[in-house]
């Protein structure tokens, strides 16, 4: 990772945070965990964290764990080699314990692959509801526990969008014998044990809901439209759209995500639910548009490249009313911005 | 107005009729015609795709290379398509060269339960630009929603559309129609159907599968592919002309291409015959008839009860060596007699 990707993201970060610092003072001199801290979400929280600690003398400690958080260390070794970051090879599927002097957690830790649902449904669903059976088994424990955050996913309010996106007390309805809402169907038995624990042992739990995301630490091999169209176009290629490309997405920036889910955490109240995404919705037509306009050799958008691919509309976007009101937070960067932050992030990569 | 993507594998499926043996001319002559007849793809290669000219499936009489360029060379319009199992197809010594080739379709395809075995070679692809299929072969092995489930793991991985072969030729109509009809109620990317033969039923397979909302159909100028043979080209494009289904492809020009394969490198036009029927009956993959006949004649047993044998055993494609041993077990069993 070159030094100039480091101090874009810090501005990114700052910014996101700045109206927040009173708030997040409540990390200051606290053990935070985070586990599947090596993913998008626990990259851009480590990002923060150390943005608090380096620019607002927090002194958080940050210990990450993940699947393979030694192999994320070595990737981001700005991160991953700083003396108040620790890393600790996890799976989540085994039962572990916190340090004990450890006050918060985030429990990131699932697979939101849609490749994974439909080929390993069953580590999908260890890991999502074993998983947060151990954390809190873990969390339990802990005698400073001051709050826990469990990142749950969109996906579980099944159904479609209403006009105004999921809001957090809509849920419609799962077919549970496929396997590919495996993924849904195991963070909601997940927020039910965090309901169960939250109630018998008190642990402080609040829950996020993310729906889609952008920016750097994004994979380009990922199965979404937006890594997908953002891989085309910076490979100097047409971009395909399979269908009408009417079905609507919003895509929140990854500075963003990481300040909410931490202010989630201090602020939240326990046994409540945000959804976690961006209010700024578009169609797949409009961002396939948005990414060609953003690259140099303008590539073009191809919709429909297949006859008769299924035309069903499945929007996917939150209402963030909840969480911009009770939480008082706000995005701080819009999709065109979000886009020309990510496309400059992998090329800087690409040069390194 | 229906409208269908045609994936024409007469020089692909085709060379399992001429045991891999078709020669470069034949590709060069053959891509010719059927561009000039505005035929979408253009399937080439070994019977068994990219890579697998092996003693255990049959040698190619030209390489992948050479099929490549060649193919290249005369199409302008139509895309150029391979089919390739992971397997036989490497990602490293296969895929790079026909991606760098200028390949433009690829299909990968598995056993219908094995989809599995195709996410390495499918992401690679995708993340190279091209455009991706899947394919599930031996289809009929699979009830609706295991060949659903195997789709939707296709299309998790990225592939662009599903193509389900009927490798044994041993659909009905309302097999298909059950089929595709599940497949495009269970995934959201374009569905294909693949025909052989094997009981008379391609071209009526073929139409209930675009009924069924297909909208890949494969088809051999004269049928020209393994066993019993795939849908006629020829004959789907007319009969998708008589239905109103939009195809692209210029009737007379593929016509003018069927003649000129026939003419130039099909040696014997398929047919249903007796162990092809058998083939259909028991569901086995419809590759192996030549070698059935030739191990049948060698060890003295009746092909009929070898492939009433494999259809036993489940074999699947890439196990041509279950014939020899079916025949031995066969010739013990009269000898025991």
């Amino acid at each position: 990772m070159s030094n100039a990707s480091d101090a874009a993201i810090r501005e990114d970060c700052l910014a996101a945070i700045a109206p927040h610092v009173p708030v997040l003072r409540e990390l200051a001199g606290r053990r935070l965990a985070i586990t599947g801290g090596s993913g998008f979400l626990g990259s851009w929280l480590a990002e923060t964290v150390t943005a608090l600690n380096d620019e607002h003398k927090m002194d958080i400690r940050l210990d990450v764990l993940a699947y393979r958080a030694s192999a994320w260390a070595a990737d981001y070794e700005h991160l991953g080699g700083r003396p108040d970051v620790s890393t600790r090879d996890q799976d989540v599927r085994s039962s572990f314990e916190f340090a004990s002097d450890v006050s918060f957690v985030v429990h990131a830790a699932g697979i939101p692959d849609g490749r994974v649902h439909s080929s390993d449904p069953l580590r999908v669903f260890q890991t999502c509801v074993t998983g947060i059976g151990n954390v809190l088994d873990a969390a339990s424990k802990l005698s400073n526990m001051a709050g826990l955050l469990n990142v749950s996913s969109g996906l579980i309010y099944g159904g479609q969008a209403g006009p105004g996106g999921f809001t957090e007390d809509t849920f419609g309805g799962l077919d549970i014998g496929q396997v590919s809402h495996v993924y849904a169907e195991s963070k909601r038995a997940a927020e039910s044990l965090c309901a169960a624990y939250r109630s018998q042992f008190r642990i402080p739990i609040v829950t996020t809901r993310p729906f889609t995301f952008v920016g750097p630490y994004q994979k380009l091999n990922r199965p979404w439209a937006l890594n997908n169209f953002l891989r085309d176009a910076l490979g100097g290629r047409e971009i395909r759209v399979h269908g009408d490309g009417e079905t609507r997405r919003s895509y929140m920036y990854g500075s963003d995500a990481a300040c909410w889910v931490l202010v989630a955490l201090v602020k939240g109240t326990p046994g409540r639910a945000y959804n976690l995404g961006s209010k700024g919705v578009m169609s797949i037509r409009q961002l396939a548009e948005e990414i060609s306009l953003q690259v140099e050799r303008r590539p073009a958008v191809l919709f429909r490249t297949l006859p008769a691919a299924q035309l069903r509309q499945s929007d996917f976007f939150p209402s963030t009313d909840r969480a911009m009101q009770e939480l008082k937070v706000q995005e701080t960067v819009g999709i065109s911005s979000a886009l020309a932050k990510t496309i400059a992030w992998h090329k800087r990569q690409a040069s390194c | 107005m229906p409208r269908v993507t045609i994936s024409d594998p007469t020089l692909r499926d085709g060379n399992h009729a001429v045991r891999h043996q078709l020669k470069k001319e034949h590709f060069a002559v053959y891509c010719k015609a059927a561009d000039a007849a505005n035929v979408p793809i253009v399937e080439v290669g070994h019977g068994n795709g990219l890579g697998a000219s092996s003693m255990l499936v049959g040698e190619c009489g030209v390489t992948d290379r050479e099929i490549l360029e060649v193919a290249r060379t005369n199409l302008t319009h139509s895309k150029l398509g391979i089919h390739l199992i992971p397997g036989f197809a490497t990602v490293k010594k296969d895929l790079s060269q026909a991606v760098s080739m200028g390949v433009d379709v690829f299909r990968v395809a598995s056993h219908c339960t094995e989809a599995d075995t195709t996410e390495r070679h499918i992401g690679y692809l995708r993340e190279a630009g091209k455009e991706v299929y899947g394919v599930l072969m031996m289809s009929h092995m699979a009830d609706p929603q295991t060949l659903v489930d195997e789709a939707r793991k296709l299309e998790s991985y990225g592939a662009e559309g599903v193509v389900i072969m009927d490798s044994a030729g041993a659909y009905l109509p309302n097999d298909v129609t059950e089929r595709i009809s599940a497949l495009v109620g269970g995934i959201t990317v374009p569905v294909g159907f693949h025909a052989h033969n094997n009981l008379g039923m391609a071209t009526a397979n073929s139409v209930a599968a675009v009924n069924a909302g297909a909208s890949i159909i494969d088809g051999s100028a004269r049928g020209f592919g393994a066993g019993a043979g795939n849908a006629q080209l020829e004959v789907i494009i007319a009969v998708f002309q008589r239905l109103g289904i939009e195809t692209g492809v210029d009737l007379y020009k593929i016509l003018d291409a069927a003649d000129i394969a026939e003419r130039d490198f099909i040696p014997l036009l398929p047919s249903i015959s007796s162990v092809s029927i058998v083939s259909g009956l028991h569901g086995v993959f419809s590759g192996f008839i030549k070698q059935v006949q030739k191990i049948a004649a060698e060890r003295g047993v009746d092909p009929r009860d070898i492939f009433a044998e494999l259809g036993k055993r489940k074999a699947v494609a890439g196990q041509e060596s279950l014939i020899i041993e079916v025949a031995i077990d066969l010739q013990k069993g009269k000898k025991l007699q």
